[in-house]
Formats: structure tokens, sequence, C-alpha cells
């Protein structure tokens, strides 16, 4: 069977979108896990199935249009709106109210 | 001991209502017992003895001055229950089991908590689970790993550890569980107790910390079926905070719940039944079959043919999913930063980015979601000719710990009879069925159609009226 | 020496100015309010929060779609648009992609691409904390309703898309769902600028790069950017060096362009089917009440009443902003036209002497113009005394007309005018000024 393992650079490009870490030495880990993976998931890969477009409508939704409330009525709801406080509550940094974080280069 | 034998929420009304004893006493009885015992078990993350107590007298002042019909306004009044860390509880603390949202503290409850204050219930605690839902065995909590309560060397299965532990050490009379890929049928099973997982939609996802928005249900655990019918009641409903929910009426699931087998058609799917599952469990599973036909149950084969597929689409779609729903955890509003991610996470999230990149997506998810509809209209189909299908859980009888971790492939085939079910969005419902021959628990799952547990109910009560399975208790 | 052909399209969003955010219940008026006090775990991207869109988002979207001549989708669909950035909550912004509410339309001749539906980010603000630099988060900009509008690169001049914004600008203003303020952030620009040569333009074939022009805000910048962006590119492709497909911002102050932190790679959003909100569908019957409920666009409307009243195009864009008031002046001049007032009039007096209309009927309106002053609250008195004011008030001007200065008698009247709000009679204040400056 082929292998379709990922490369070194591949796994590093992948981290980088996901914004993980990884460390020189776990590179090596996650790539063997990695490629493992999708060499197993590969074998679905000769089924023969309608439009493979990954941005095909949901086709799954067991909901039809007859079974959900897709959408609300444009209304203000102050029920659920949270304080000031509580919604900074759980933030490592804040200030003023404000989330903080390192200085972000306006582009 | 002031309750004795299987804390079913039935007993305990009765008992309230007699006066048998009052909330406030069992409660006590079952921190108590948590006390005792859960350092061996690891079920609780967090307790909340002392809201409990507080709760517990409230509720029994409520009753002296109430009388019977209070019970019909709170179907769980002073019914002892227990949340798995995933649902966000307001003002006590929810981690997902994971290092990541190990001080978070929620400043909103999930639906389904407020349900079950709303209906009454007491709330002992948050349990334990793989952390953000990922596996089978509950080892991949990042605090210690719950035990199988029946033997400490075993896993209680996952990701509901906690959940299915509880539940089986007579914790709670009712647990909450998630299940996007078996989370409930599956530690159900391995810890002898009922399971449901409800079709997708049935019940509210709002609060709950997401794994895969398109699979994830909400479900719970119990001692009995006629306890998991009546949960059900409780939580099931269309609710305005979750586009997914699912607006069609609530059937009143105790309605046909004594109405017995006879005349149903159960079919057994062949691909579940194949050499790849162990042979006791099959043999056990069979055992059960005959005792629905004893009843009057019909049973006939059907095929499932797409079932080799089902672990690739289900860890494609599932894992495409994650990634994106793991993607708010950046440490600024709350939580430790995507550094805090261990293991399986990291993998899951890996997984799930490389499958949605660009000049992978169409190979990958787009070619996984087009697995998943013929995976679907299998079930179409199945269901087309029968009532209700029954299968084994797990391919294997519960393991021992570390026997699956070294391969997270290993681990990922423990869904192998569950995640379809997940895939195609339907009700299944884990029914415990006997026993191994070192006194482990082994159980079957019956999945029903769309929006169609009260069949899976009816079939699972037939069944515990003719068994006593379910009334039996490890000792702890 | 090579002639070169500018390629320009443009993008443009635009926040709608619904009562309630795109996704959750909390209000989504955000300008100015407190930090991070509307918002709900559904905006702040807390967990287990799960989005519900507006269904008068949705609508007054595939409103301007109609009104942009756009085909509207009977199935369409939200989308995941995946990236990491502190304002983004989710780290991925609820979109569409695919399926698009509306595409495939035309307006003033330029070919529109599409026009979707999405949520605002929260606001970035980079300050001192003490000493250290740090960015500062506002969500309660997150989870506004903004609306996409993408259109083809068929623009060849700076002036061209500028008009095209304006009148883009007046549109969405008409239909009411927007304030499209581009100096409050209520539309917002970007252009997409590259040059081709004059071969290249009639063959169809589009430059092989492209530099989005970013931090536009307003349509003199958008101008000036691009018309210093497409000399950039002709000097750049004059010298024999080809261009790169980069980012660019416009500095005001330097009034040149400049590169961004330029990204190693695009960007990959990995859009996938939004999960949580199931597909839309709409009946044909929804939809033609959508395209219906789009009356005569401005531009239209304009050109019909400059033709049937004769009135300047000047006063007929100032007349057309908004729905409201163009039907005033319909009614203002059907009953002027009773009474003998010309449109042109009517016209005159709406634009320059800016009546309140909710304060004034169009009845009242032509009374006023006719110098029956029903409405008019001003007695000889006030005149009288606002002349003396003013008088008073500019010693230099009275100077300049006793100095010979005729124009200053102008000015004078002018001042008086503005004190009684347009409602003195003109020639009335002139004679007062004349006889008080002669006294």
């Amino acid at each position: 069977m082929a292998k379709s393992g990922l490369d070194k650079a591949q796994v590093e490009h992948v981290a980088k979108l996901a914004s993980l870490d990884i460390s020189s030495k776990d590179i090596t880990k996650a790539q063997e896990e990695l490629s493992k993976m999708v060499d197993y998931v590969g074998k679905m890969s000769n089924v023969k199935v309608h439009s493979p477009r990954g941005d095909a409508f949901m086709s799954n939704q067991i909901q039809s249009s007859k079974n959900t409330i897709k959408a609300r009525a444009d209304k203000v709801d102050s029920s659920e709106c949270l304080s000031q406080d509580e919604a900074t509550s759980n933030a490592k940094n804040k200030h003023d109210g404000l989330f903080m974080v390192p200085p972000i280069f306006k582009e | 001991m002031i309750f004795k034998g299987n804390l079913t929420i039935n007993k305990l009304r009765d008992g309230f209502l007699k006066k048998e004893f009052s909330v406030r006493e069992v409660v006590d009885q079952l921190i108590s017992r948590i006390e005792k015992y859960d350092g061996g078990i690891n079920s609780f993350l967090t307790k909340t003895s002392d809201e409990a107590r507080k709760k517990a007298d409230g509720v029994d002042k409520k009753i002296a001055n109430s009388g019977e019909d209070v019970f019909r306004e709170s179907p769980l009044l002073g019914i002892p229950i227990a949340h798995k860390d995933l649902f966000l509880t307001k003002g006590v603390k929810t981690t997902a089991a994971s290092k990541v949202l190990e001080n978070y503290t929620p400043q909103y409850s999930a639906t389904v908590v407020d349900k079950f204050a709303n209906a009454g219930a007491i709330t002992l605690g948050k349990l334990n689970c793989d952390a953000w839902g990922h596996g089978a065995s509950g080892e991949n909590s990042d605090f210690k790993a719950t035990k199988n309560p029946w033997n400490k060397d075993y896993v209680p299965g996952g990701s509901s550890s906690g959940s299915a532990a509880a539940v089986a050490s007579g914790f709670a009379a009712a647990t909450t569980g998630t299940d996007t890929g078996g989370s409930t049928r599956f530690p159900a099973s391995f810890c002898g107790v009922v399971g449901l997982k409800p079709t997708y939609g049935r019940v509210s996802r709002y609060g709950v910390v997401a794994m895969a928005s398109s699979m994830d249900s909400m479900g719970h655990l119990t001692q009995t079926v006629e306890d998991s019918a009546l949960v059900l009641s409780v939580t099931a409903g269309h609710d305005e905070h979750d586009a997914t929910s699912i607006s069609a009426p609530v059937p009143d699931y105790k309605k046909d719940l004594e109405s017995g087998v006879k005349g149903l058609k159960i079919g057994l799917p062949k691909e579940y039944f194949n050499k790849g599952i162990d042979e006791d469990v099959i043999t056990n599973v069979r055992t059960a079959v005959r005792t629905l036909e004893e009843q009057g149950a019909k049973v006939e084969e059907v095929s499932l043919p797409h079932t080799e597929y089902v672990i690739p689409a289900y860890y494609i779609v599932m894992s495409s999913e994650v990634s994106s729903n793991l993607a708010r955890y950046d440490g600024i509003r709350y939580g430790q930063g995507r550094g805090a991610f261990t293991n399986e996470a990291r993998r899951r999230i890996m997984l799930g980015t490389h499958s949605l990149s660009s000049g992978y997506k169409d190979k990958y998810y787009g070619q996984a979601e087009g697995v998943r509809t013929l995976i679907r209209q299998d079930f179409e189909k199945a269901l087309g000719k029968v009532d209700v299908l029954l299968a084994p859980v797990s391919p294997t009888p519960p393991f021992k710990f570390g026997e699956r971790t070294d391969d997270p492939l290993k681990m990922y085939l423990s869904d192998i009879l569950t995640a379809a079910v997940n895939l195609a969005q339907l009700p299944g419902l884990t029914v415990p069925c006997g026993f191994t021959k070192n006194n482990l628990p082994l159980g079957f799952q019956l999945i029903g159609k769309a929006l169609d547990e009260a069949t899976l109910f009816r079939v699972g009560h037939a069944y515990q009226e003719a068994t006593d399975w379910h009334t039996k208790r490890p000792k702890l | 020496m090579i002639k070169y052909q500018p390629v320009i399209g443009l993008e443009v969003h635009v926040e709608l100015k619904t009562d309630s955010k795109m996704f959750c219940a909390c209000s989504a008026d955000h300008f100015a309010k407190k930090p991070n006090t509307q918002v709900c775990p559904v905006c702040l991207g807390l967990p287990g929060a799960l989005p519900v869109p507006n269904e008068k988002a949705i609508e007054w979207t595939q409103k301007l779609g109609a009104a942009l001549g756009c085909k509207l989708a009977i199935d369409s669909q939200f989308d995941r648009k995946h990236y990491f950035y502190p304002d983004l909550p989710k780290g991925y912004q609820i979109s569409q992609y695919q399926h698009p509410l509306a595409e495939g339309g035309k307006f003033q001749s330029v070919n529109i691409t599409r026009v979707h539906l999405e949520e605002d980010t929260g606001k970035l603000m980079h300050q001192k904390v003490g000493d250290k630099n740090v960015s500062l988060i506002d969500f309660n900009r997150s989870g506004v309703p903004l609306v996409e509008i993408v259109t083809d690169p068929d623009f060849s001049s700076a002036s061209g898309a500028k008009s095209f914004a304006r009148d883009l600008q007046q549109t969405v203003r008409h239909l009411g769902v927007s304030d499209a303020d581009m100096e409050k952030g209520s539309m917002r620009l970007e252009a997409n600028i590259s040059v081709g040569d004059k071969s290249q333009a009639t063959s169809d074939k589009l430059p092989n790069y492209k530099v989005e022009l970013k931090n536009i805000n307003s349509f003199r910048f958008m101008e000036a950017a691009i018309n210093y962006e497409i000399e950039r590119q002709e000097k750049v492709l004059e010298n024999g060096e080809s261009l790169i497909q980069e980012t660019r911002g416009y500095d005001e102050k330097t009034k040149i362009t400049k590169p961004q932190r330029t990204k190693e790679e695009a960007q990959d959003y990995r859009y996938f089917p939004e999960p949580d909100i199931p597909p839309l569908s709409f009946s044909n019957t929804q939809l033609e009440k959508v395209k219906s409920g789009v009356s005569e666009l401005p531009q239209g409307k304009r050109e019909s009443l400059v033709a049937e009243h004769k009135i300047p195009e000047m006063y007929a864009a100032v007349l057309t902003r908004t729905e409201e008031l163009s039907d005033y002046f319909s009614e203002a001049v059907k009953i002027g036209d009773k009474h003998g007032l010309v449109a042109k009039k009517i016209a005159d007096f709406l634009v320059n002497k800016k009546t309140d209309i909710k304060k004034v009927s169009p009845e009242g309106l032509v009374k006023m113009i006719k110098g029956d002053g029903e409405k008019s609250s001003l007695s000889d008195k006030h005149l009288e005394k606002a002349v003396e004011d003013v008088v008073g008030k500019n010693k230099g001007a009275v100077a300049d007309y006793k100095a010979g200065k005729e124009v200053a008698l102008k000015f004078l009247v002018g001042q008086v005018m503005a004190k009684t709000k347009g409602q003195a009679n003109p020639r009335k204040v002139q004679d007062l000024l004349s006889k008080k400056l002669n006294e």
C-alpha cells in the first residue's frame, strides 16, 4: 500500500496553522503519529461517493428545514448579557475592563 | 445507612413521599459514600457538597409544605445527580478534564444543567472524563484517571468515565454524559449501567464544551431503562440557543414503556457480529437476543455494508470539527493557552487541521462526508425493514489500564461499533446484559430510528423486566 | 513606451444596523460604549456557546443583493473561516464561502461577484499600560452583522472606483440597512489593484498578481491611494521588474502605500460548512417578496427627478439620500403644483434651508415657500432683533459695506438668514439691513 506520510515541513506547517508549538524533539513523533493516522484514514479513499467536495452543503443534518428553527428575530435580550466583570472574570491579563495581550504590531 | 439498594428515581421518590428518609439524609449519605470510596475510583473532579446540602434542605421544606403534587411539577425533585465536566455550571469550576481549563469558572450554565436544576435535581459535583471527550477508556484525563468500580485494574471506558463509574458505584442516581463516537454508550457497557445517546439535536448542546458539532449528543447514565426515559423527558426539547436543536415535540416516553416486545422486529447487523469481535461478547449478546425472542420479538439479520469505513470517516469528520472547536482556546479570555493541550488533543487538532487544509480538504474531509452519507443510507435501509437494531457495544470486554495507550489507533478502534450511530445522528441505548468470567460487565446496544427513543426504552425495559443484571452492584 | 491598463476591484464591508448582533441577542449598537459590556457567551466565544442567526440580517443582505442586481440563492449556508487573531474569539469567523446569499449582479455597469453575510470581530487598541506596550481588546463589536460586497476587477480608474463607492453608499443608506459611515467604520473599503499591459486587457487575461490595499478611511484617500498605487506599479514594470502579490496600507500623512507585514504564505482559511447552523433554504415566494420590497433605486430616482422636474443633478442627489426624503419631495411637488410653485423652488428650499421634514408637512412647506408664513413662527420683532444682532456682531462686514463693498451686504443677509434658520424672507431682510446700515 502506498505510504502517504507527511514530511517534517508539512507537519510544521500543520502545527503553525493550528497554532500549536512543536519542539524539535517532538516533531519526529508528531510526524510518525500523523502519518500513521493519515495512512489509516486513506482506507476510504477508494469508496465512490457523490461529489467529494469539502464545501458541499452539509448533507448529514438530520434536521430538514421542517425540524429546526434556524434563525431568530432581531431583538435585543439583555438577560444573556454579561457584565464587564463577568466577561473578564477568567482573563489572565486585563486592564480597565479590556482584555490585555502583548502588543500586536499594526499591519 | 438510611437508604439501601439501587439508587433509582422511583425508589427515592417513594421514600421521600412515605417519609422513610429525607432528601437531606440521602444527600448526606451519598456525600459520605463518595468521601469513603471515590478516592479509589476518581469519578469526581469537583464536589459541590455544601450547595447540595443547602438545596436538599430547601427541597425537604418544599415537600413538607406541598405534598405529592410537587413531584409532578418537578419530576426530578430531590434526586441526586452529577454532571460530566464538559457541561458548564455557572460559578462551579468546569475543566473539561483538561489543564487548559483547570481554573475556569463559567459565567453561565448549560441548558441541560438548568433543566436538571429546574426539575428539582440536586447536583453533587462534576465528573471526570477523558480531556475534551477524547478517548474511550478515561485514561486521557489530564487529572487522575477514573477506575472501573468493578475492578480497579480495569478502565471504566470513556470518555464519560466518571459518569459511568459514579452510577455504578451508587454515588448518584443519574449522571450526564456526552456521546460523539460512543462516549456514553461505551463506558455504560464497561460499568454495567444504562447509557443513552439521544438522537442528535434532541437535547440541547448549548453550554457544553463542543467536541464534534455535527455529532455531539447530550446523553445520560442511570441504573435502569425506566430512569433513563424519565430523565430524557426532562432534558429533551427545542432550545432557542441551539440552532441544531429539533423543534419536533417531545413524546411521552412513559406511554409505551411497558408495552413489551411482542411483534417488534429487531435487526442484527451482520458486520457487528463478525470475527473481529470478541467471542465472549458475541455469545453474551446473542443470549440477550434470545431473551428478547422469548419475550415475543422477531429477529432478523440486516446489513450495514459500509461498516469498514466507519472509523476512518468518523476520525476525519470528528477531528476536523474538533480542530475547529478548540481554536477558541487561545488563553486570552479564559484558560491557560494552547501550550497546555496534552497529547491526545494535540493529535486530533493536528489530524483535523491537516484534513481541512488547502490541497487536502476534498480528499479527506470531503471524502469523509461523502462516506458519511453512505453510512447514513445504510442505516436508513436497515431500519426500514425493522423497528430497532441490536448489537454489541464494544468489540472486546473491558480492558486493563495501559493495554491500548501505546498506539492511538488501537484506542480509536474501540469506537468501531458505536461511531456509526453518531455519523448517522441516530439514537442508541446501552443495556447491561451480563458479566465476563472475571466479573466485568458486558452490555448490548439498541439503535433506533431518528427521534424514536421510545422504542429503545420499550425494548430495553422489557429486557430488564426479564433479567436482573441491572440490579447487580460492585462491591467497593 | 508600453501603455498600462489598471485592473481594479473593490471589496466593501457594510455594518448592518440591526438591533441585535448576527448570532446572539446582544445589542449591535456598539459605538462608544463601555468596553466589554455588550457581550454574551456567544460573541465572547466562551466554551459551549452556539450561534443562532439573525433573520433580519439575512433579509437585509438579500435586499442589498437584490438592489445590486444579484441572483438570490435558494440554498445558502454559513461557513467557518479559520485564522488566529486576538480579536477573533472563536479562532474562526462565521462567514459564507461557497454558497453566499447573493451573487452575479450588476451595479453602475460594474459586475458584482457576490454579496455575503458574516460577523464582525472585536476591536483591538494599542497603547501603553504603565511602561509597557500592550494591545487591548474590546468585544462589544464582536458578532455585529457585516455584509461583504465584492466586485469583479472591472474598474480601470481610481475615480471610477470612487464614484461607484459613493453610489453604493447612497444605495445602502437608501435601503435603510446601514449608516455606511466611513468615519465610524460602518462602511469599509479595500481595493485590489494590478496593472496589465493593454494587450492583456483586451485578451481578458488578468495580471498574475494583485496588490490588496487596506486601511482606506475615506473616498478621497481611496482615490489618492489607488492613483499612487497605479503609478508605483507602472514604474516598477517600466523598470523591467515584476510585481508580487502583497498587501499594502495607505499612509495618509506621507500619501504613499507601504507594504504591510508580509505573511510568508497566503492564509489557509480551511473553510468548511458551519455545523452549528443548518443550511438555509428559501422559497421562491420569499425571494420574490424581498425583491419586490426593494423600491426604485436612488440612481434611477435621481435621473427621473432631473428629467421630470428639471432640477439640478446636485439637488437630485441630496433629495434621494433617503427614501423618506425623496417621497416627501414628490409629495411637496404635487401640492406645490396646485399652488403654482415649481419643483425647482421646492428643491432649492429643501436643499438649502435644511427643513426638518419630520416637523413640517409637505403642505406646510409649500405654504412657507409661498411666503404665507403659516408654519413660520418668525415675527417682525424677532426679525428686527436678528438684524440688530448680526449688525452688532459683524462690525467688519458693516465697515466693508459702508466702504462700498456690495458683497458685504449679501454676507450680512446670509447671516440673518442663518440666524432665523431660513424662515425670514430674504428680500425683507435685505431691506431691513440696508435701512439699518444707512442710519
